[in-house]
């Protein structure tokens, strides 16, 4: 079912190159089907029991300045910048 | 001076003036540099440890204000944020990163006194069970250094038990809080989802997990619970408590309560002296006046291949945002191109965190989304229907923790589905959000065996209490390191 084409397409997706395809393919297909157990579970309601948050105290919608200079924790910055590989 | 206290003997001992912060702290800090090569509880220690101690002290000896933890070292696992103290997540990702701001579990803790005595050991970015997936090398057991400690708070588990500091915060996805705590012999708690605020907490499968505490007793949890439960502003799933004082009436006892036995936690695959130590349980909490039945939970046994789909897919989703721009190593951008670099970067994680984010996309992607990802959902729904119905019947639930004894370090490592279905017995909680405690209870083997306690969300008093119950039934050995 995983073969070593999709690996590498979940691998491009996820943006890491991974160096031993071979490897990874083995193990995900063995959990791949083990979660197939899923899909033979019987479930006769299809609502889904949401979880449920209450956003009735939300803070003041207000500026609150962050006392440390975020900026000066980066380590790749071009004065107010951060330095990025080009994009194309 | 014996490091082996309770936080209840230890803030008597202060008040008596027979301890000062600073002898306490000094000597735990010999102990990490005695044991802590051994068994690598700790990622980073905290270098001015010493001058807060005497800080406090002067504070005590002035009669000024001093917060409830009275300078008691307490661990943080190192997915925590901590202001100027380097948090990790056991990443090569993350190896050099410095939090500009504190959790609110930390500002809880500090504003109290308590002094942060240690980042503590975990599986890279709590995804594992038995600390085995830091980047930074595995941390031991106590009870015997060959084996694992469980995870993947497994350094907070260690550095407990060891004696290495007085309590810890760990964080619970899976079980991560729970594992160590009964593969070590001390304490850990899963709290109601919404209990403790998650800010600072670096996310990994953000409707799941939660911050949990890990002490030698039960006592010393309910006295961590008080300062860190409550709503908080920087995270909108916190709920309103009431703040209930969860150290108040913990000696009330079990009688009259109905304990349900989860009877799928208890059969196949589980190890003889957990079962026996699981009847041993049983029939104490029947000496103590419960009533115990078994009550069946069908959902159960999908629950590992639910969670896994669920947390993987919010892991691949999380995760997205470590592209070495704005955190990561050292590794300059010149000669590449965006892609390139980030995927170069990214190859970096460890391969428990790689394997996460393919299962995860894969989930998600589509022709797969209905077939895992939903289907996961509605397991998860129908986990908390049935325990929502069993909680009609029963007060309390019970199984083992861990289904099997602490196995030897590297013996599952290569079979990342073995480590999964480790998990089978706690992760119905962090499914269904309710809490969940595990109590050291016995030795098999030279082993440590942990009892399991669930109750229905929000009644975290009634499981201290019955915890506290059972925790006084026992006799435990001193750890032998």
């Amino acid at each position: 079912m995983v073969d070593r084409k999709e690996i590498e397409h979940l691998s491009n997706l996820i943006k890491i190159d991974i160096s031993n395809p071979q490897k990874y393919i083995t193990q995900v297909e063995k959990i791949l089907n083990y979660f197939e157990l899923l899909d033979k579970v019987e479930i006769k309601t299809d609502d889904l029991i949401r979880q449920e948050l209450t956003l009735d105290k939300l803070r003041e919608d207000k500026f609150v300045p962050f006392e440390d200079k975020l900026i000066e924790n980066l380590k790749k910055t071009k004065e107010n910048f951060v330095r990025a590989p080009k994009m194309v | 001076m014996n490091l082996a206290i309770s936080i209840s003997q230890y803030v008597q001992q202060i008040h008596d003036g027979v301890l000062s912060s600073e002898e306490f702290i000094a000597k735990t800090l010999e102990r990490i540099n005695k044991v802590d090569k051994t068994l690598h509880a700790f990622i980073s220690i905290n270098e001015n440890a010493l001058e807060q101690a005497k800080q406090i002290d002067k504070k005590l000896k002035g009669k000024e204000k001093v917060g409830a933890c009275l300078g008691m070292p307490i661990s943080i696992k190192d997915n925590i944020c901590t202001k100027g103290i380097k948090t990790t997540c056991a990443s090569k990702m993350l190896e050099d990163f410095v939090a500009p701001y504190d959790a609110t579990v930390i500002s809880k803790l500090k504003s109290q006194d308590a002094i942060i005595i240690g980042k503590a050991n975990l599986d890279e970015f709590a995804m594992g069970s038995t600390t085995e997936f830091s980047y930074f090398g595995p941390s031991r057991n106590p009870w015997n250094p060959d084996y694992v400690p469980g995870g993947s708070s497994g350094g907070s588990g260690v550095s407990v038990s060891a004696l290495e500091c007085i309590a810890s915060l760990g964080s619970d996805t899976g079980g991560s809080v729970r594992s160590p705590a009964s593969f070590c012999s001390v304490v850990g708690l899963k709290p109601t989802y919404g209990l403790i605020s998650r800010y600072g907490l670096v996310s990994f499968a953000n409707s799941i997990e939660q911050v949990g505490p890990l002490a030698r007793t039960v006592e010393d949890i309910a006295f961590i619970l008080n300062i860190i439960a409550g709503h908080d502003l920087h995270d909108n799933t916190t709920i309103e408590s009431g703040k209930p004082d969860y150290t108040k009436d913990l000696d009330v006892g079990v009688s009259g309560k109905k304990i349900g036995i989860i009877s799928e936690m208890i059969g196949d695959g589980v190890d003889k002296e957990v079962q026996s130590a699981t009847k041993d349980a049983v029939s104490r909490f029947e000496k103590l006046g419960a009533e115990c039945v078994s009550i069946s939970l069908d959902s159960a046994k999908h629950s590992v291949a639910a969670y896994y789909t669920l947390a993987s897919a919010e892991a691949s989703s999380n995760l997205a945002r470590f592209d070495n721009l704005r955190y990561g190593f050292d590794f300059s951008v010149e000669g590449y191109e965006y892609n390139q670099y980030i995927s170069k970067a990214r190859s970096n994680f460890g391969p428990e965190v790689t394997r996460r984010m393919l299962l995860g996309t894969f989930v998600l992607s589509t022709g797969y989304y209905g077939k895992y990802y939903q289907k996961a959902q509605k397991v998860r729904s129908l986990i908390k229907s049935q325990l929502a119905e069993s909680f009609k019947k029963v007060d309390l639930l019970l199984a083992p923790t861990m289904p099997i004894l602490p196995f030897k370090i590297g013996e599952k490592i290569d079979d990342p589905l073995k480590i999964y279905l480790l998990d089978i017995n706690t992760i119905i909680a962090n499914l269904s959000g309710i809490p969940a405690i595990s109590v050291p209870f016995a030795i098999a083997k030279g082993l440590p065996i942990g009892i399991q306690l669930f109750a229905n969300s929000l009644q975290e008093k009634q499981l201290l209490q019955a915890a506290h119950a059972l925790q006084k039934t026992t006799n435990l050995p001193g750890v032998p390191i």
